[in-house]
């Protein structure tokens, strides 16, 4: 079944992330090689990226809520506790190994939000044939996948993340995120 | 293992390990996750988990038997009762007698029961990267990766 961008503009909306700006990627002939390189220097990138954006980003970084502790362990190309780097393209997506394809983001709740919202298409679209695979999903010829501008995604209603569930923390994460929307958002 | 534990401490001083689960609790979410048709928890990782339940380590993320309140980053660390559960409502065959034990930045950490294989699998599309034999092998790989 094909969805279009509002099927799933609504469905980052209500998984808590309206103010996330989603755009639509296509898949990609990789050779494997490549895709094996990308993922075997991912975790060198991520030290260098850390501590770029603790030079030249350290006011995002406290926009969106990162403990002080957490920015000093960035400096030294540490990933904080609840603290992740995503990927904006996938690699299979054409999304390449540099700075301008990362964003930092906290884990819980943002970035499982991100991962539940991408699942979400992969199933879709392998719900039907599942059974077949012995070796992962197949995967979408199209993804639609998040695209902060910044480096440091910040949520619309910051100092509010919540552990999961149904807490007031996150309810007021919703309402922010709501209030963010409607007044325009980016 | 302990040595493995102590020696890890010493590598890294900003290791989180959490208090060690009891052997009861892991007999019951073993036993558990296996009436849900994933495998049940692997011998390593069990001795593992009689040292401490799950381990946080950079974005190193593993499991265990009980969840864990993070106060100070204001959230639970989920047992791998709550991680597998997303294979347990699509019924993914690839997943039968398989074991979602955490993650390591894109990729995550499965064991295999079928093949008694641990494996890094990317975690968008859970493609297999590479497979080790044991818990000790895997560790290594990651930790060398993470220094």
């Amino acid at each position: 079944m094909l969805l279009d961008e509002n099927y799933y503009r609504d469905l980052i909306s209500k998984l808590g992330l309206p103010e996330m700006p989603i755009v639509k990627v296509e898949k990609q002939d990789m050779p494997q090689t490549t895709l094996q390189k990308f993922y075997n220097d991912f975790n060198y990138i991520t030290k260098k990226l850390l501590q770029f954006v603790f030079y030249n980003n350290i006011q995002d970084l406290i926009s969106a809520d990162f403990s002080n502790d957490a920015i000093m362990k960035m400096k030294n190309g540490i990933l904080p506790e609840n603290i992740d780097i995503c990927l904006k393209k996938p690699f299979e997506y054409g999304g390449e190994l540099d700075f301008s394809n990362l964003f930092l983001i906290k884990k819980r709740p943002f970035k499982t939000i991100i991962d539940q919202f991408i699942d979400e298409q992969v199933l879709n679209f392998n719900r039907e044939k599942i059974s077949s695979f012995s070796n992962g999903y197949e995967l979408p010829n199209v993804l639609f996948v998040p695209s902060p501008k910044g480096i440091v995604f910040l949520p619309a209603l910051k100092g509010f993340v919540g552990p999961g569930g149904n807490t007031s923390a996150d309810i007021m994460t919703e309402i922010g995120s709501s209030m963010f929307v409607k007044s325009g958002g980016f | 293992m302990n040595e493995f534990i102590l020696n890890l401490k010493k590598s890294f001083d900003d290791v989180c390990l959490f208090p060690h689960a009891s052997i009861d609790k892991i007999d019951f979410i073993s036993t558990m996750l296996k009436n849900d048709s994933f495998a049940s928890i692997p011998n390593d990782y069990y001795e593992f988990l009689i040292i401490s339940d799950g381990i946080i380590l950079h974005s190193l993320e593993l499991y265990g038997v009980e969840k864990h309140n993070r106060e100070s980053e204001n959230y639970h660390f989920p047992n791998l009762v709550d991680a597998n559960d997303i294979f347990k409502k699509e019924k993914n065959p690839f997943m039968l007698n398989m074991i979602l034990l955490g993650y390591w930045g894109l990729f995550a950490i499965i064991y295999d029961n079928n093949n008694k294989l641990y494996k890094l699998v990317d975690r968008k599309f859970f493609k297999t990267f590479i497979s080790f034999k044991s818990l000790y092998e895997i560790f290594n790989h990651i930790l060398n990766n993470i220094r």
